[in-house]
C-alpha cells in the first residue's frame, strides 16, 4: 500500500468574491522513499493542495471533498489532538521562502529543539544533540546551533529548515518551492542534499516547484497541474521525452535548455482561468491552440494514455495530437 | 552603422567605505572597501544583446547601475556615443557649451572683481596712510587701516580661487564631450553634472527586475509611463503627453492603450506589469536599455513572451540591451554575448555559443554544469562549488577564484591571472590557458623559496627563536 493516497480531494477557498475551487479533484499516491513532483504556474494550486496534506489551510480554506489517507490513517477525519501528533512527527513541510520562514529573535538551534521536545519523551540534552547531527547532516558546522537566524545566508538558512523538517525523521517531506530564491550554486547544492537524505533515509519527497527543469533532476514522478486540477502525471522520463497535453508541451518548450540546441523559450499565450467561475469544460481550452468543440463542453477525465502514464485531454484521448 | 560601439565601460571601480565605527575608522591604517565591482571593462556595440551573469552578489547589478551612475562610480570611464544625428545628444552638447560659457563669464567676473577690489583697498590704504600723516595720531584711523589691509587678502584668495575653480570646471566639461575615432560625438558620463546626466538618461534607461515591487501601486499606468517625460520636462502639452504614453505602450505590447492607461498595477497581471516597466524607459525613446533580472520574477509561461518583446523592440527601435541574468541558460538563448562576473571582475568574456559550448574558466565551466536541465535522463557530472557568495570586503590575494577553484595551483594564490585571448574576442581570465607563464613562475618561485630556506638556515639563531622552539 503506498504511504500516501489522495484521492479526489477538493480544497476550496471562501472569498468575497465567491468560492475559489483551488484544487478541484486531484488525486495522486506516493510510495515509500520515492519523489515526486507537483508542477505549474503560480495559482494553479500546488502549494494549497501540499497545505491540504498537513491539514495547515488558512481559515477561510477547507477540504470540500475527498481523502488523504498516510499511512493508513485518514487525514481529513482526523481530530486536531491527533493530528498535531502526526504532524512534523510523521510527516513535515519545508515551507516557501526559508529567508523569512525561521524566527529572528530566536536561535535556529532551539528552533530545532523545540518540536523534538514536543513530540518525543527525550531531555533537553538529547534534544541538542541530536539538533548538532542534523546540522551535521544538511551540512552546517555543529557549532553554529546557538546562532541567530540573520548570522546565517540563504542557503544556509535554506539548510536549517531542512534540518528543522528531518527533526523527527519524518516518513514524508514536502518541500514547497525548496530553492525559488536561491542562486544557480546554491541551488545545485540544496538540491544534492535533498537528493542524497531522500536516499540516505528512505523519504517520501514532495517537491513543489514552477521550475520544471529542477524537478526533472530531482523526482521520478510528476504531477502537472493546471487551475487546480492534475491534467498529466506520470513519471520524469515520459513527460518530459513525451509530454502528451497540451499544456505540458507548452511548459516544457518553456524551458531553454542550455546543453540543447538554441531556440527561444514558447510562451504559452493567455491567463489561467478565474477559479471562482471555472469553465465547464477543459480548464486548459481558452489557451489551447489544438482546441476543439468538445473542449468546451466536456471535462476531459484523466486516462491512462500508456501504463503509469495519465493525462486529461480530449484530443490526445481521441488520438488527434 | 551596425558594428559601431554604444557603449564603453572602461576599468570601472565601485567601492563602497566601509564604517566600523569613529574610533576605529581613526584607528585604522587603511580605510577599508567593499569593492563590489573591480576593474571592469567591455564594451557593446549598437544593436547587440551583451549579457552579464554571475551568482548574486557578483556585482552584475552594480555595474549596471554605476553605469547610469544610480550608484556612484568610484573610478573608471563610461563612455556612450549614439549615431550621428541624434537630437537628444545635441541638445545635451548645446547645453554643455552653455555652461561652459556661463563659467567662463563667472570666472572672468572673479577676476577681475578681485583685482578690483584688491586695487581698491590699496588705494584706500594709501589714502587713509595720508590722512593719518595729516592727522596725527589718531587710533581709530589706525585700526581701520589694519582691517582694511586684513580684508584685502582673502578677499583676493577667495576670488582667485573662484576663477580656479571655473578654469577647472571648463577644463572638465570640455572633456566630458569627446570624440570618437570614427568621429561620433561621445559622452563621458562620468564628468556630466546632474543637469546634463538627465539628457544622458533619457538614451540609457533601466528595466528593473521585480515588477510587483518596482510600480507605484498608488500610481495609474499613465501617471507611471508618464512620469520620465515628466521629470525630463520633455512635452509642452497634455496632449503631446499623452499621444507619447500611448505609443509606448502601444510599443510594449499593451494594446489598446486605453484599456490598460487608467488602470492600477494591481490590476493588470505579472507579465503585463513588466510591460508597464517597459513602456516606462520606452517613452523616452532611449537607445541602450538596461535590464537587471527582467524575467527571473515572472512566471516560466510568460518568460518567452517578454523575451520576444524585447527582440522585436531591438530590431524595431534599433535598442540595444545590457541584459543582467543569473540564469546561464536564458543568457544562452537570448544574447549574443557573455560575459562571466566573479566577485566584481568579469573573468571570460566572449560570443555565446563560444562560452556555452567550450567555457574556458573553471568558474564559467562549474555554473554551466549546475544549470538545471529539463532532462530527468541526462547524466552529467556536476561541478558544484563549495561555500557560499564570496565576500567583496576581503577579496583573496592572486586569482579571486583560486579558494574555490577545482584546479588551483600555486601561482593562483599569488598572481593575478592576466586576459588570455582563446578565440577572437573570447578570452578569460585563468593561468589553464597559459601553462608557459605557469611552468616559468613555479620555476621562479622554487629559486625564491630555496633561497629563503637558505636565509633562514644561515640566520643566526635569536633568543626569541628558541623560546618559540621550547613551546
Amino acid at each position: 500500500m503506498a504511504l500516501l493516497e489522495v484521492s479526489n480531494l477538493k480544497t476550496y477557498f471562501t472569498t468575497l468574491e465567491g468560492t475559489v475551487q483551488a484544487v478541484d479533484d486531484v488525486s495522486f499516491e506516493l510510495d515509500k522513499g520515492t519523489a515526486m513532483g507537483l508542477a505549474g504556474e503560480s495559482g494553479c494550486g500546488k502549494t494549497t493542495a501540499a497545505l491540504s496534506i498537513m491539514r495547515l489551510l488558512p481559515s477561510n480554506g477547507y477540504i470540500k471533498q475527498g481523502s488523504i489517507t498516510f499511512d493508513g490513517k485518514n487525514i481529513v477525519k482526523m481530530n486536531p489532538v491527533k493530528l498535531r501528533r502526526t504532524r512534523w512527527k510523521e510527516m513535515s513541510i519545508v515551507f516557501q521562502g526559508a529567508m523569512n520562514a525561521l524566527n529572528p529573535v530566536k536561535r535556529v538551534g532551539d528552533q530545532i529543539v523545540e518540536p523534538i521536545l514536543l513530540h518525543e519523551k527525550v531531555t533537553e540534552a538529547t534534544a541538542r544533540k541530536r539538533t548538532k547531527e542534523l546540522f551535521e547532516l544538511v551540512g552546517i558546522s555543529p557549532d553554529r546551533i546557538d546562532d541567530y537566524p540573520h548570522e546565517f545566508s540563504g542557503g544556509m538558512r535554506q539548510r536549517v529548515m531542512i534540518a528543522m523538517a528531518l527533526a523527527c525523521w519524518p516518513k514524508l517531506i514536502i518541500a514547497d518551492e525548496p530553492t525559488t530564491a536561491l542562486d544557480v550554486m546554491i541551488q545545485a547544492q540544496i538540491i544534492r542534499l535533498l537528493k542524497n537524505l531522500q536516499k540516505e533515509l528512505d523519504l517520501a519527497l514532495i517537491m513543489i516547484s514552477h521550475d520544471l527543469s529542477v524537478l526533472a533532476e530531482t523526482c521520478e514522478f510528476l504531477c502537472i497541474m493546471y487551475a487546480g486540477k492534475i491534467v498529466e502525471k506520470g513519471s520524469s522520463v515520459h513527460i518530459f521525452k513525451h509530454p502528451r497535453h497540451p499544456y505540458t508541451r507548452g511548459l516544457v518548450a518553456a524551458f531553454p535548455n542550455i546543453k540543447g540546441e538554441k531556440f527561444m523559450p514558447e510562451p504559452i499565450p493567455g491567463n489561467p482561468p478565474n477559479l471562482i467561475h471555472p469553465p465547464i469544460g477543459c480548464r486548459f481550452s481558452d489557451r489551447c491552440k489544438y482546441k476543439q468543440q468538445i473542449c468546451d463542453q466536456k471535462e476531459p477525465p484523466l486516462f491512462e494514455f500508456e501504463p503509469g502514464h495519465y493525462v486529461a485531454c480530449h484530443l490526445v484521448q481521441k488520438g488527434v495530437i | 552603422m551596425a558594428d559601431t560601439d554604444i557603449l564603453r565601460v572602461e576599468n570601472l571601480n565601485v567601492w563602497f567605505q566601509m564604517r566600523e565605527g569613529f574610533f576605529k575608522d581613526l584607528l585604522a591604517k587603511k580605510q577599508r572597501y567593499a569593492k563590489a565591482v573591480d576593474g571592469v571593462s567591455f564594451n557593446i556595440k549598437k544593436g547587440e544583446i551583451f549579457c552579464l551573469v554571475g551568482e548574486s552578489g557578483c556585482g552584475k547589478t552594480t555595474t549596471g547601475k554605476g553605469i547610469l551612475r544610480l550608484i556612484e562610480p568610484t573610478s573608471g570611464s563610461v563612455i556612450f556615443a549614439d549615431e550621428k544625428e541624434d537630437k537628444v545628444m545635441g541638445d545635451l552638447i548645446k547645453s554643455v557649451e552653455k555652461t561652459y560659457e556661463t563659467e567662463e563669464r563667472i570666472g572672468k567676473f572673479a577676476f577681475f572683481g578681485s583685482l578690483f577690489a584688491s586695487l581698491a583697498t590699496i588705494a584706500m590704504s594709501i589714502n587713509l596712510a595720508l590722512t593719518i600723516v595729516n592727522l596725527g595720531e589718531n587710533e581709530l584711523v589706525r585700526i581701520l587701516l589694519g582691517l582694511a589691509c586684513l580684508f584685502e587678502a582673502p578677499i583676493l584668495f577667495a576670488s582667485s580661487r573662484r576663477y580656479n575653480r571655473a578654469l577647472k570646471a571648463i577644463q572638465e566639461k570640455t572633456r566630458a564631450i569627446i570624440t570618437l575615432e570614427d568621429g561620433r560625438p561621445a559622452l563621458d558620463v562620468r564628468k556630466l553634472d546632474r543637469s546634463e546626466l538627465t539628457y544622458a538618461r533619457q538614451r540609457i534607461q533601466m528595466i528593473f527586475q521585480d515588477p510587483y515591487e518596482s510600480l507605484n501601486p498608488k500610481m495609474t499606468v499613465f501617471d507611471i509611463v508618464a512620469e520620465p517625460l515628466v521629470v525630463n520636462k520633455i512635452c509642452k502639452n497634455e496632449k503631446e503627453k499623452e499621444d507619447r504614453v500611448k505609443k509606448a505602450l502601444n510599443d510594449a505590447g499593451l494594446r489598446p492603450p486605453e484599456f490598460f492607461m487608467w488602470r492600477y498595477p494591481h490590476q493588470v497581471s505579472g507579465g503585463q506589469r513588466q510591460r508597464v516597466g517597459i513602456a516606462g524607459t520606452l517613452v523616452l525613446d532611449p537607445s541602450l536599455l538596461v535590464a537587471d533580472e527582467p524575467i527571473s520574477m515572472l512566471d516560466v509561461s510568460i518568460r518567452g513572451d517578454i523575451l520576444k518583446l524585447m527582440l522585436d523592440l531591438r530590431d524595431k527601435k534599433r535598442l540595444t540591451y545590457l541584459f543582467i541574468t543569473h540564469d546561464l541558460s536564458v543568457a544562452y538563448v537570448f544574447s549574443d554575448r557573455i560575459g562571466v562576473m566573479y566577485l566584481g571582475r568579469i573573468v571570460e568574456m566572449g560570443p555565446t555559443e563560444k562560452i556555452i559550448k567550450n567555457p574556458k574558466h573553471p568558474y564559467t565551466q562549474a555554473l554551466i554544469t549546475v544549470v538545471p536541465k529539463p532532462d530527468p535522463t541526462a547524466k552529467e557530472e556536476k561541478i558544484i562549488l563549495k561555500g557560499e557568495r564570496p565576500d567583496p570586503t576581503n577579496i583573496p590575494k592572486g586569482c579571486r577564484f583560486h579558494p574555490r577553484c577545482p584546479y588551483v595551483m600555486e601561482i593562483c594564490e599569488h598572481e593575478q591571472p592576466a586576459e588570455t585571448e582563446v578565440e577572437a574576442g573570447h578570452w578569460a581570465e585563468c593561468f589553464l590557458l597559459t601553462p608557459e607563464i605557469v611552468d616559468k613562475w613555479n620555476k621562479e618561485w622554487a629559486v625564491k623559496k630555496e633561497e629563503e630556506k637558505m636565509k633562514k638556515i644561515t640566520a643566526p639563531i635569536t633568543p626569541k627563536d628558541k623560546e618559540k622552539k621550547k613551546k
